[in-house]
């Protein structure tokens, strides 16, 4: 027990020194108007300006042109000429841990368990998200610029949120306070090793939600003196004012937890995890559900797919005519790597634009808040980065400029202040 | 048993068995008399290939005095007239457990047993078990022995079949008298697998613990009889005692088989393999070793297909192998490989003619058959003067049987064992079955007589549409048959049988008590509807071709070498040439022969690549798949006698796939649990191939080191294995190395001497693992170290020099960028993840810098992938060092081929394109490193082992076979074949982190 205890004060003293620094400053609010000209623009709707102009200010975006040299500048306080540079819309990160969990490897910091209990509408993902996480750094300065954290863990995990990654604290971050609830659909199959094995207790969790979801629904339709805090938080549901994003992979889940939705009468559903997506796309059509795909990177769980069953997935859910958006399912440290994981589907039937919708505009639209994120269009946020090259495929991603809110932010992270530190110690070595 | 009674009975089995034996004293009336038993006009299988008509066979006590066509009765015989029955030798089982007592499960022990739990004079390690005597444990077991007998068995092979060395054997035979009776041989064989069983020890933990654990055993064993003057240990002396003996080794299939066969050539001994009934897989390879096998008959049943949310999850390779598995035996007769059956693993004994009737039917002669369940298994083990045909002087074991015993309606009557009568079902037994006519009065109805012949069922047929139940029962030649016709009808009927004849006859009455007089007439056999069945039978049954691996994506026919020349490519050569436009390349005899402009190369195969990228295969420094049983030695801190190359598993479907990401050959490593991990396998991904196959000769071994909080993280779950600190591990190397010094001292000193002084001084014991560690001393092992931090990274290298060794590489090297001075001075490679960070405390510091900063100190860097789904990506994952570390496209692309293949020593035959090296080219759609680009053909040695096209083509020929075998288990089904709940296997990855 002691030398437990001892174990965790040293790893918690290990990341006080760590896991927040290097700490970087949030920009100031916009003051000056900008226009980015010349640049490759990237709408996020599938439309691409080859020379166009961006015009943004006090946070929002004020012109989008097609001509970016023949636009009107005389209204801007600082003009810059993109030239060959490719100008994006932020990159959203969906139903992400990135700023709750820590340390993956040591269970105490990465906030996923509670195995007390199961259903907790009413727990915030909010209230952990740390703005100071040393991955929010890194994944910015690949063009993420925008992320629902959300909770992970039971079954009715909590609520999410969508913020923004440049902040002082989580409530200056939050674009959209408690935009959903997480629903981590109870595996049916599996276990051992064989997905055909029906999971014990698969169908007592199915009565305990559909318990949870009858008393909730009931509850939201009067006014309560003596509130119920968990169903309190489940009333968004049932009148389209929160979305339920339920985690569910297997085909048998992903059916079973679409007709519960529709049978508990919740408005707003998403899928995510979806692993077995593809092979229902008529069923999600019609049934108008939205699909979070995560990062198509694995091989296949069984050895007669085609072998690049995960990476194609997105385009035949493209194909199908389902809604969907890629995002980076459970690591914090590779969110950064979400632009790759689109140039993953481009390299596997999807257009470049159709790569970069699904990080962009389709999170947006998923999440609700594509009145003001997604794309460049104006009104919207003037949250968009720079990049030299072909921002999706790995080779050319080179962000040079970023913006949140119209706000210019500081592109380094750790990575770069460990590596100049180091070659500090190169400089010194005499020369033999 | 004990001892004593084991001597005693010693001095009478083997060769004595003519003696009647008296080892008891007898309480009631003595029995002396000495009966001859005469079996009179039978067909008398002498042995598998010899049948005699009209043949007479006499026993005496437990012998055969005589057999033959013209043999001499003896006066005071009983005759046993079998005129149209057959006489077989009764069959023989090698492989069983019958009568041992059943193994116990220690409980109690926690996964850090490491220490043995029992204090005895057997060995070190609870699962090599060459003590275990299984005469000492027989005791009969009258129900199991009587399931064996109404199958036709006469003796079996059995032994307590538990852990990796299982001792000796005894030959029983399956009579239910007493044990001095059954006992045909003590000591009859010796048993191997590499499952460690019952003990509770953690060592070993895996296939590959389980592999050097034997290896080392051969050598304690060896030493232990080469030297005086050491302790008593009773399983070396028996181990020795044994070695001799026929030596059956269960394995858990082919690729087991394969594994078994290394170690038996390394020690030069031939095992019988105690197979998986999966031989046809690999047919040629199998008949190449020369190995005998045991065969079992347990075929797979058919999957239950009727639901697609299940099927859709079977796997093709559990599908084939349901196919194909009734055809082994008839394949392996083919190959003209020696094998005999075993009943081992059969649910019911009763399948075990039935299933050799399914192989027959599949091609097996019978004659074989027949050769694999008598005189086969009498030969493996040398009793074929006992048992396993009828002579002069052979024991009586023999059946009786109504005709050819592989026949589908056949009975065994009777089971002679050692002489003594074992009925199974009574000669004269009356199978009443059929279709009669019924007379009462003056009626005549039809009776129809189905269901087991010991107990019919019977129908009276009124009319084409109207039947009646009869309610019939047959006790001996007694009879009587009650029914009802309509309302007003009513017999109960009374008589008896005429065997003869089959006909009954009687008196009954009516519903009115009226007296009346019936008779039935036996009329024909009743042929059963479906006359499809027997056809069915006859015809030899279809079966798919067997792939290389018989599994999704594997091959029909192997892909080959040819003379290629491909045409107009962008060539990264990694060479001084750099990377060449519209660039020929001739590939020959699996090396790269020419690259140029314009090449012609005569009867070469011309690829047009206009527009495509040409590059040397991707070489990955670390990976974990293709193995099998763990890949983990995890129950010791040091297991340098370890070897991956023992675990190859060549059917992983993720070697295709990665060959699909331009990969060509892979450093398969040691897990990260101890600090001293195991020896590595260098496998070129040639697909379709045996593990042996896929094996780079030549190259330099490698061994896996592991620091930090893998090797750590056992003292956080309970705490018995050192180390339990990073403080330990500097400890723990010193240790080690300190003790490999004084070995090596040992040994040296030892071979200095002359032979005849070697005599007199005790020869040091070989040590697997210290020579491992020997092997480092020597500049002949090289290390691999999984590695984070700098701190543990110095002091390795402070061992390291202090024990006069190198590191060759640090893998994972999270923090090599800290001190690539020092691994520039010292030649260490970095072989590192392109931006795998923050997972966990000592990943804290992980850079994508960190490439481009060992590369401008002068450090060989590589990228690896550690686990199987970024090894296929690797070519992706590389471009992070250009986007990251600043590196030149070209130099980064080294990054995995030029580097990795100076890491493992192979940089003379591969890492570039260059004439002379090998040739392993991969032909890609676009530039290499791009999200957008795909593999089109990649080349291992010249042969195109994954090629696009072919993998479309591939695909829809799973499609096709899946829906070919689906339709036949549906066929099957309907047919009468029971099925089974469909399985499905998922595929995990492994790789360090999570291990």
């Amino acid at each position: 027990m002691r030398k437990g205890l001892l174990l965790i004060l040293f790893a918690l003293a290990f990341l006080q020194g760590m896991a927040q620094a290097p700490m970087l400053v949030p920009a100031v609010d916009q003051t000056k108007s900008i226009l980015l000209i010349n640049g490759i623009v990237h709408i996020g709707n599938g439309t691409v300006y080859k020379s166009g102009a961006i015009g943004f200010d006090k946070g929002i975006i004020t012109l989008v042109s097609e001509q970016g040299a023949s636009v009107d500048q005389s209204g801007f306080d600082e003009v810059i000429d993109m030239a060959g540079q490719h100008v994006y819309p932020g990159l959203i990160e969906a139903q992400t841990i990135l700023g709750l969990e820590e340390v993956e490897g040591i269970g105490k910091t990465t906030n996923k368990g509670d195995y007390i209990i199961d259903h907790r509408p009413h727990y915030r993902a909010i209230t952990t998200y740390n703005t100071e996480s040393f991955f929010i750094p890194t994944a910015r300065a690949n063009g993420v610029l925008v992320m629902q954290i959300a909770p992970v863990g039971g079954l009715l995990s909590g609520s999410s949120s969508v913020v923004q990654l440049d902040a002082w604290n989580w409530d200056d971050a939050v674009i959209k306070m408690d935009d959903g609830l997480t629903l981590m659909w109870p595996s049916s199959y599996g276990g051992r090793g064989d997905p055909i094995k029906r999971r014990k207790g698969y169908d007592d969790k199915l009565s305990d939600l559909k318990n949870i979801f009858v008393n909730a629904k009931a509850y939201a339709e009067t006014d309560h003196r003596e509130k119920d805090i968990r169903l309190e938080a489940m009333k968004g549901l049932f009148d389209g004012s929160q979305t339920l994003f339920v985690k569910a992979s297997l085909l048998e889940e992903i059916k079973d937890a679409v007709n519960f939705c529709k049978a508990q009468g919740v408005v707003k559903m998403v899928l995510f995890g979806a692993r077995d997506s593809y092979m229902c796309t008529g069923f999600l059509k019609e049934n108008n559900i939205f699909v979070m795909l995560p990062s198509a990177i694995q091989l296949p769980n069984s050895e007669d797919d085609d072998i690049d069953m995960k990476f194609k997935t997105p385009s035949i859910l493209q194909e199908a005519g389902v809604k969907f958006c890629i995002h980076e399912d459970w690591s914090t440290y590779d969110v950064r790597n979400l632009p790759f994981w689109a140039g993953m589907a481009v390299g596997n039937g999807l257009t470049l634009e159709q790569g970069l919708t699904a990080i962009t505009l389709s999170v947006a639209e998923i999440l609700g808040v594509d009145d003001i994120l997604g794309s460049l269009v104006v009104g919207k946020h003037a949250t968009l980065f720079v990049s030299t090259g072909d921002a999706l495929d790995i080779k050319s991603n080179n962000v040079t400029l970023a913006y949140i809110q119209g706000r210019k932010i500081d592109l380094n992270d750790r990575h770069k202040a460990i590596a100049k530190q180091f070659k500090q110690k190169y400089l010194k070595t005499p020369q033999e | 048993m004990n001892r004593i009674l084991v001597l005693i009975l010693l001095l009478f089995t083997s060769h004595q068995l003519a003696v009647s034996q008296e080892t008891f004293h007898i309480n009631g009336v003595a029995n002396k008399t000495e009966l001859v038993h005469a079996f009179t006009n039978a067909k008398i299988y002498l042995d598998h290939k010899t049948v005699i008509e009209n043949a007479t066979l006499i026993i005496k006590n437990q012998l055969i005095i005589g057999v033959g066509t013209d043999v001499k009765i003896p006066k005071g015989a009983v005759i046993h007239d079998l005129k149209g029955k057959v006489i077989y030798p009764s069959f023989i089982d090698l492989y069983s457990s019958y009568g041992m007592p059943k193994v116990k499960k220690h409980s109690g022990y926690g996964w850090q047993q490491y220490d043995k739990i029992d204090e005895d004079v057997n060995g070190w390690n609870m699962a090599i078990r060459a003590e275990v005597d299984a005469v000492e444990l027989f005791e009969i077991n009258d129900g199991a022995a009587k399931g064996y007998r109404n199958n036709g068995f006469g003796a079996v092979l059995t032994s307590q079949n538990d852990g990796i060395v299982r001792g000796t054997s005894v030959l029983v035979d399956l009579d239910n008298k007493h044990e001095h009776h059954s006992i045909l041989k003590k000591r009859a064989s010796m048993g191997f697998s590499f499952e460690k069983g019952s003990s509770p020890q953690a060592y070993p933990t895996a296939h590959l613990g389980a592999s050097a654990l034997l290896k080392q055993s051969y050598h304690d064993a060896i030493w232990y009889e080469q030297v005086k003057n050491k302790e008593y240990d009773a399983t070396w002396e028996a181990f020795n005692e044994f070695r001799n003996l026929p030596q059956i080794f269960e394995v858990g299939d082919y690729i087991e088989k394969f594994r078994a066969d290394n170690i038996g050539d390394a020690f030069g001994d031939q095992y019988i393999i105690k197979g998986s009934g999966d031989q046809y897989r690999r047919i040629d390879e199998m008949k190449k070793t020369g190995a005998t096998f045991i065969v079992p008959l347990n075929f797979p049943l058919a999957f239950d297909v009727t639901d697609d949310q299940y099927t859709r999850m079977l796997q093709l390779a559990d599908m084939k192998h349901w196919e194909m598995a009734p055809a082994n035996a008839a394949k392996l007769e083919e190959a003209q490989i020696n094998f005999v059956f075993t009943a081992d693993g059969l649910k019911k004994k009763g399948d075990f003619l039935k299933n050799i009737r399914k192989a027959i039917s599949y091609g097996l002669s019978e004659e074989t058959a027949l050769r694999a369940i008598t005189s086969g298994p009498a030969e493996l083990i040398g009793v074929e003067d006992q048992i396993g045909a009828l002579k002069k002087g052979m024991r009586a074991n023999f059946i009786i049987s109504k005709g050819n015993v592989f026949d589908a309606k056949n009975v065994i009557y009777e089971n002679w064992v050692g002489g003594s009568q074992h009925i199974i079902k009574p000669i004269n037994f009356h199978n009443p079955t059929g279709e009669y006519s019924l007379l009462i009065g003056a009626r005549t109805y039809k009776l129809m007589v189905t269901g087991k012949p010991e107990k019919p069922k019977g129908k009276l047929k009124i009319s084409d549409t109207t039947k009646v139940d009869v309610h019939l029962r047959i006790d001996g030649h007694n009879v009587s048959l009650n029914f009802g016709i309509g309302e007003n009808e009513y017999y109960r009927l009374a008589g008896s049988v005429d065997f003869k004849s089959n006909s009954w006859a009687g008196t009954g009455k009516d519903k009115s008590g009226n007296i009346l007089s019936w008779s039935t007439a036996y009329a024909k056999e009743i042929t059963k509807k479906d006359k499809k069945k027997p056809d069915k039978e006859k015809e030899k049954p279809s079966v798919g071709a067997v792939w290389f691996p018989n599994k999704a994506y594997g091959f029909k026919e192997h892909p080959t070498q040819k003379t290629t020349l491909i045409k107009n490519a962008t060539v990264w050569t990694n060479e001084e040439a750099g990377t060449l436009k519209e660039t020929d390349v001739l590939l020959r005899d699996g090396k790269i022969a020419a690259i140029g402009k314009n090449l012609t190369a005569e009867g070469a195969e011309i690829i047009d690549a206009t527009g495509m990228h040409l590059t040397v295969g991707i070489i990955d420094e670390h990976v974990h798949f293709a193995l099998r049983g763990g890949l983990n030695e995890g129950a010791t801190n040091c297991s340098a006698e370890v070897d991956e190359n023992d675990v190859i598993y060549p059917e992983d479907v993720r070697i295709y796939q990665i060959l699909a990401g331009g990969v060509s050959t892979v450093q398969l490593l040691h897990g990260s649990a101890n600090l001293i991990g195991g020896k590595s396998a260098i496998v070129k991904l040639r697909w379709g191939k045996t593990a042996n196959e896929m094996v780079l000769q030549g190259a330099d071994k490698f061994i896996k080191f592991a620091l930090g909080e893998n090797t750590t993280e056992h003292n956080e779950r309970s705490g018995k294995r050192l180390p339990g600190t990073r403080l330990g591990m500097d400890g723990y190397y010193r240790d080690m190395f300190n003790q490999a010094v004084i070995y090596k001292q040992q040994w040296e000193t030892y071979n200095a001497l002359s032979a005849s002084k070697q005599q007199t001084v005790k020869r040091p014991k070989k040590n697997l693992r210290l020579d491992g560690l020997v092997s480092i001393l020597n500049g002949e092992l090289h290390i691999t170290c999984h590695s984070y931090l700098q701190s543990e990274m110095m002091m390795l290298l402070r061992v390291s020099d202090d024990y006069g060794f190198k590191i060759n590489t640090f893998t994972h090297g999270m923090e090599t960028y800290k001190i690539a001075d020092e691994l520039a001075k010292r030649g260490v490679t970095a072989s590192i993840f392109s931006d795998w960070w923050g997972y966990k405390i000592e990943a804290e510091d992980g850079i994508p810098q960190a490439a481009g900063i060992l590369f401008s100190e002068g450090v060989n860097v590589c990228f690896n992938s550690d686990i199987a789904y970024q090894s296929n990506r690797l070519n992706h994952d590389v471009a992070k060092a250009i986007k990251y570390a600043g590196l030149s496209e070209e130099d980064t692309w080294k990054l995995i081929t030029l580097n990795p293949a100076k890491a493992l020593h192979l940089d003379d035959r591969l890492g570039s394109v260059k004439v002379g090296k090998d040739a392993d080219v991969v032909i890609w759609s676009g530039h290499p490193m791009s999200l957008y680009s795909k593999v089109e053909k990649n080349f291992v040695d010249g042969i195109v082992y994954f090629d696009r096209q072919r993998d479309l083509e591939l695909r829809a020929e799973i499609k096709k076979e899946r829906a070919r075998l689906i339709a036949k288990m549906l066929v099957a089904a309907e047919d009468g074949e029971k099925t089974r709940k469909p399985v499905a296997k998922e595929r995990k990855d492994y790789n360090c982190l999570h291990q």
